[in-house]
């Protein structure tokens, strides 16, 4: 734990809420630097050399102020994990956006791992590095202070002694979301009227979302008498959040850490957390573990670590006690006539194409989850919701 | 004991003659007045004036022999109404009161009624071992030493000059004497020995503040004669900042800069608060990072570079709530100097500036106060005599009341639980035991805290202690022994998550003995000499679980003991009235101090955890390191208007603070000096032109620098600071290099009076070590956080009656250098950003333009109290001044930002009461 970040963090947050009462005086606004001399197609490596898959994403970094499209992916790469005793396991291209594959079975503890990447005729490669042993996850879980409160998603986890006091963590999530209201039918201007029933997925009362991390999470018990995480937080959610409506699940991955490897991801995060507040530490930029072997003057971004994962997938039941819906207002703005059948913002909550003046209709908002969701189901999803 | 008396003669030279005067004998009992009166006229030639009828019939009984007729005739009236005066031939009687022939001594002053002590009509006092003689007035002619003595080729006049309203000593004042050209400044006590030729002299005076004033004396024999000087009591006519307007082009200093508290109390400051740092802040070649920092950079130098004196004491904290204020209290600050180029030798220990702060010495004539109250404030002061006029007190105390802002904050914002808040105290007790023995007691505390939720805390406290006596030996020869104690620390507390709560603190603790010692050698030689020893213990850090819960693992860094002490000697040499020199050198040795552990690392390469060797246990002294320091500094004036300056000094700095943010912050710690860390040193070379203009009331100075620092501490990317038992790992030896051009024109009198300043200058770093494998910016110079290379600053106040008067402050400069990412890319499901070279962009360039008006209600003196109200608004033009630019990712997305601190006219009002 960086202390001296955590309390300048403190005070970096307050000073400006501080000023800002003394009359909002402190102004943040939205700033786009110009004449910089950018810098574009430095290869970007990400990913992390572990048991079972390998999964290695290759990208290129773009400049500051450009904006992202397909061709920052590196798909026509070669990339292969090397052991140290001579294996190679090669990968290979799993979609069009620069990810790939590499399946290494179980890694040998004794033995070390790199990367190599060849690409646009450069040849890359990582330093040979030890796998590190992941302990398993103590469990991952929904905390609040109280009830109102805003509402963490907790992971817990210990480790021997010996072993690594340096984590990271990935999540993938995923949840279910209903509308308020069943909506029968919509109209819609290209098809007219579509009826919609909860039978089938046909229906805009049940969909799902699903996120995954967003940041580079890390945390580590350096400072600590045993080598123990309490309670790491990964991510901090209203309880108004739609995550904790119906039914929450998630993934959550985690790897032991180098210090190395740590100390080069804490910086990355660090340079997009803090870096202009009061008391901000000057951002410095440092060298990761991977190379450009034909010219070793060409930067490379990245850090290949190499650790078994440990993962923990469950769904939270304790979203229930948490969850603090909106009011939406959705009764009171239901409404009837046949003023509001063609109208595209209103859904059916009663049909009858004979009736058109005793129809009832509310908004979108109330009766079409799909304005926030989809309705991509994953096939595990435990209940009968279609 | 032998009184003579002699007639008076003040004001006019032409009137210095009354000795000739005729004497009187008379023996009339019991006749009228008028007969006495006649006799007079007849013996002496003298005229008696008088109302007639009045006193003409009262009877009288008068007897004497060859005596004044001033004397007689106050013989002659003693037991009746009436008093006698006298202005050359003409004798003058009144009733009641008496009738001043001389100016008033206190011009603006007002009338002291009924002083019928006839020493105060005598035209000339004489000292001759009889009385102490305070010159009070420019009319009178002071007398020092009997006539008949010896003729000498010179003799030293010696005194203190004080102020007429409170007995404050006053610092700084320049004295001197035209023919021959013989000049001298008093020092930190008041005190000053000028070398005349025996003979009658105007001795000229100024002194910052005040009023220019002269004194007729005549110089017998080595003497001593007490000034009393009377403050400017306006706030604005010659309301100098820096004044000394010969003395700007007379001293041999350069880069030197005085400021008097009550003369910077107009400058407009955000919410009225009277901030003496940021006054440092707009001097020429003083910089900052940003607005709401009170770190500061001087010529180029380091925040951690500048040697902070609150009366004696060294302030490791200058600042209240994170740079909003600094915690010295208004009140009670008497005056400060900036020395940014010719560092006195008995200086040390900062490699870029000393800022030599002094508290007010208490009103030793009468019981007096003032408050204050401003938006965020509040101060209260206390001052006077304590049992008797040889001793006095002054004490200070300012609080805040912020926490009600926190408290208004919404309670979702999750600050609503914090507050924060400060407050300082100050006291000081002065007891003159004698004219040759003087005792200063100085206490200093001051403790800021702040919580922003009920799990974070934070509080620091610096405080001082100090005790100094003066002594003076002969009227040559004087010395100051002080000794002092000083403290800093903080404490930060953790607490959300109980399994990792923590405590932190951090402590300076140091002692320090000091004796200065100031020798008048001659006419031509002043020398100063003296010892100074301070002893260092540092708490680097102590990391202790908070709560049972807690899992932290104590951690206790080793504490650092050192001793630095130095030994100096300089001396002020005026090799001609024209030519000036002032040579100084300072042996300075750092002794690292045991017991310690430490590590030693392989040689050719630098200190990393791959390069360790070994550990060694030492205790004593483990390590030193020495040299000298030298400081230089020359004069020639080609007239009294106009002259050029050089200098030269080295130093030596054994300290190093550990911060890699931009501006000083409040948990900053400091670390000595050991066996891997080498002290840093700095040369300094300046010259400059000191050209006055229009009767010295407008002074130019251009003053060029050339700097260069080694050994500067600057971290290795990713760099842990706190609790790091291996600092050296982490740390890169920097040089530095920064030069300079630095225009002032100063205006110090008149209804318009104030400065301009602009400054050009650099700093640049490198990382030129060999043994660095990736050096910042390819081992090439880049900028330091501060390089603002345009600076121009105006400060201004006009006058338009005594009472009321309007103050403007504009600050221009060069945005400060930023580094700025590159390049973007996708990493972990976020996207992160690529940093190229080390400060190769600016923020856009600063501008802000401050006003505020101030009324003083009444100066009458018989007023109670007296009150002063100043409104006006910081930043008027409210432009949104850039602190930083900067890009940080929001749920995974980047997004570019403008922070100002101050972006909109902030307006003000604060009230101030002195009773």
């Amino acid at each position: 734990m960086k202390i001296r970040d955590k309390a300048r963090s403190m005070i970096t947050v307050c000073i400006p809420m501080l000023i800002a009462w003394l009359g909002c005086v402190s102004c943040i606004s939205d700033y786009e630097p110009k004449g910089i001399d950018m810098i574009r197609d430095l290869l970007v490596v990400d990913g992390i050399i572990t048991n079972g898959e390998t999964k290695i994403s290759l990208r290129k970094s773009i400049g500051l102020t450009d904006k992202f499209n397909k061709n920052e992916f590196v798909n026509g790469a070669k990339v292969t994990v090397e052991r140290q005793d001579g294996v190679h396991y090669v990968g290979t291209l799993i979609s069009d956006k620069g990810e790939y594959r590499i399946t290494t079975g179980e890694l040998d503890m004794e033995q070390s791992y790199r990367l190599r990447v060849l690409s646009d005729g450069l040849e890359y490669e990582s330093d040979y590095v030890m796998p590190v042993a992941t302990p398993p996850i103590d469990n991952v879980k929904f905390q609040q202070a109280g009830q109102g409160e805003e509402v963490h998603l907790c992971v817990s986890t210990h480790n021997d002694r010996e072993g690594s006091k340096y984590y990271r963590w990935m999540y993938k999530e995923n949840w279910e979301i209903k509308a308020e209201m069943f909506m029968v039918a919509e109209y819609t201007t290209d098809k007219g009227i579509i009826k919609y029933d909860m039978m089938s997925s046909n229906n805009a009362y049940y969909c799902w979302n699903k996120d995954s991390t967003k940041a580079i999470l890390l945390g580590t018990s350096d400072k600590l008498t045993e080598n123990v995480i309490s309670n790491k937080r990964l991510l901090t959610i209203s309880p108004e959040n739609q995550r904790l409506s119906v039914m929450y699940h998630v993934e959550v991955e985690q790897y032991a850490l180098h210090r190395e490897a740590y100390d080069y991801y804490f910086n990355l995060q660090k340079n997009v957390e803090e870096p202009g507040s009061l008391f901000a530490p000057i951002p410095s930029e440092l060298k990761g573990n991977i190379r450009c072997v034909s010219n070793p003057e060409i930067p490379v971004i990245g850090y290949v670590e190499v650790a078994t994962v440990a993962r923990d997938k469950r769904f939270l039941p304790e979203i229930k006690e948490m969850y603090r819906p909106l009011h939406s207002g959705c009764a009171q703005a239901v409404v009837t006539g046949a003023e509001y059948s063609m109208d595209t913002g209103y859904g059916f909550l009663s049909y009858n194409p004979m009736l058109s003046d005793e129809n009832m209709l509310a908004p979108k908002r109330c009766v079409d989850c799909r304005l926030s969701g989809t309705k991509n189901r994953p096939s595990w999803w435990p209940n009968d919701h279609l | 004991m032998k009184i003579r008396l002699s007639l008076l003669v003040v004001g006019l030279l032409s009137s210095w003659l009354a000795e000739a005067q005729q004497t009187v004998s008379l023996d009339m009992p019991q006749v009228r007045l008028q007969t006495v009166f006649e006799a007079i006229e007849s013996q002496s030639g003298c005229r008696v004036y008088r109302l007639p009828g009045e006193a003409d019939t009262l009877i009288v009984s008068v007897r004497c022999q060859r005596e004044e007729p001033l004397f007689v005739l106050r013989k002659a009236l003693k037991g009746t109404p009436f008093l006698a005066s006298a202005y050359g031939k003409a004798l003058f009687v009144t009733k009641g009161d008496s009738l001043r022939v001389d100016l008033p001594e206190h011009y603006f002053g007002g009338w002291r009624q009924g002083a019928a002590d006839a020493d105060e009509y005598a035209g000339i006092s004489l000292m001759g071992g009889r009385k102490d003689q305070k010159a009070t007035s420019e009319n009178k002619v002071y007398e020092v030493g009997e006539p008949t003595d010896r003729p000498q080729s010179k003799v030293a006049l010696t005194g203190n000059v004080t102020d007429f309203k409170t007995g404050e000593p006053m610092v700084g004042v320049a004295l001197f004497v035209k023919d021959p050209v013989v000049g001298t400044t008093t020092d930190a006590f008041g005190y000053y020995t000028l070398q005349l030729p025996p003979g009658r002299h105007e001795l000229f005076i100024q002194g910052l503040g005040m009023k220019d004033s002269r004194r007729q004396v005549i110089v017998h024999a080595a003497g001593k004669l007490d000034i009393e000087l009377e403050e400017q009591v306006y706030s604005l006519k010659e309301v100098t900042i820096s004044s000394e307007k010969i003395a700007n082009v007379k001293s041999t200093t350069m880069g030197v800069e005085r400021l008097k508290v009550k003369d910077i109390k107009n400058i407009p400051m955000a919410f009225g608060e009277v901030d003496i740092m940021k006054v440092v802040m707009a001097l020429p070649g003083v910089k900052a990072v940003g607005e709401a920092s009170s770190g500061f950079n001087v010529r180029g130098g380091a925040t951690d570079q500048n040697l902070i004196l609150f009366n004696d004491g060294t302030i490791y904290n200058p600042t209240h709530l994170f740079g909003f204020f600094s915690v010295f209290n208004p009140d009670v600050v008497k005056d400060m100097e900036l020395y940014k180029s010719s560092i006195p030798a008995k200086y040390g220990g900062r490699i870029s500036s000393v800022l030599d702060i002094n508290s007010r010495e208490g009103n030793k004539k009468k019981f007096a106060g003032s408050a204050s109250f401003g938006l965020l404030t509040s101060r209260l002061t206390l001052e006077g005599p304590l049992f008797s006029e040889k001793t006095s007190f002054i004490v200070g105390g300012r609080t805040t009341y912020s926490d009600w802002i926190l408290k208004k904050l919404p309670e979702k914002s999750g600050y609503s639980d914090g507050n924060a808040g400060f407050y300082d105290l100050n006291g000081t007790i002065n007891h003159k035991f004698d004219e040759r023995n003087n005792l200063y007691l100085n206490g200093y505390y001051s403790r800021d805290r702040f919580r922003f939720n009920a799990f974070d805390r934070y509080a620091y406290q610096n405080a001082n202690g100090s005790a100094k006596w003066r002594h003076i030996f002969t009227d040559k020869f004087t010395g100051v022994f002080t000794a002092g104690y000083d403290h800093y620390s903080y404490q930060t507390q953790e607490t959300e998550n109980p399994v990792n709560a923590y405590s932190l603190a951090f402590r300076v603790d140091q002692a320090f003995a000091k004796t200065d010692f100031t020798c008048y050698l001659s006419e031509k030689h002043t020398l100063d000499f003296g010892l100074n020893a301070l002893y260092y213990s540092l708490l680097p850090g102590e990391y202790l679980p908070y709560g049972d819960e807690s899992l932290v693992r104590e951690d206790r860094m080793q504490r650092e003991k050192a001793l630095e002490s130095a030994l100096y000697v300089g001396d002020r040499w005026d090799i001609t009235p024209e030519l000036s020199l002032n040579v100084g050198v300072r042996y300075s040795m750092f002794n690292a101090m045991g017991p310690r552990t430490y590590n030693t690392y392989v040689g050719d390469q630098l200190p990393s955890l791959s390069t360790i060797d070994g550990t060694v246990d030492k205790t004593g002294m483990f390590k030193t390191y020495h040299g000298p320091e030298f400081r230089v500094s020359a004069r020639y004036a080609f007239s009294g208007d106009f002259s050029v300056k050089a200098g030269f000094n080295t130093m030596r700095q054994n300290i190093h603070k550990l911060s890699n943010t931009t501006i000083m912050s409040p948990t900053d710690t400091w670390k000595l000096s050991d066996a891997n860390i080498k002290p840093q040193t700095g040369m300094q070379a300046a010259a400059g032109l000191y050209k006055n203009f229009l009767n010295n009331t407008i002074e130019v100075s251009l003053e060029g620098y050339y700097k260069t620092m080694e050994n500067y501490l600057d971290y290795r990317n990713g760099a842990e600071l706190l609790m790091n038992h291996h600092i050296e790992t982490d740390v890169l030896p920097v040089e530095g290099r920064a030069y300079g051009v630095e225009l002032m024109v100063k205006k110090t009198q008149g209804k318009l009076n104030g400065w301009v300043s602009y400054t050009y200058s650099r700093t640049q770093l490198r990382q030129s070590d060999p043994m660095i494998v990736n050096p910042v910016n390819r081992g090439d110079w880049y900028s330091a956080d501060f390089d603002k290379p345009h600076d121009l600053k105006f400060v201004g106040n006009y006058k338009f009656t005594h009472r009321f008067s309007f103050s403007l402050n504009c600050d221009y400069s060069t945005g400060r250098p930023i580094t700025l990412p590159v390049s973007k890319y996708h990493y972990g499901g976020g996207e992160f950003v690529y940093y190229s070279d080390r400060n190769q962009y600016r923020i856009p360039d600063f501008f802000r333009m401050d006003a505020s008006f101030n009324i003083e209600p009444s100066h009458h003196l018989t007023l109670l109290t007296h009150s002063t109200i100043s409104f006006g608004v910081y930043n008027i033009t409210g432009r949104k001044n850039a602190y930083s630019v900067y890009y940080v990712a929001e749920n995974g997305k980047l997004k570019g930002y403008k922070m100002a601190i101050f972006g909109i006219p902030i307006p003000f009002v604060s009230y101030n009461i002195k009773f």
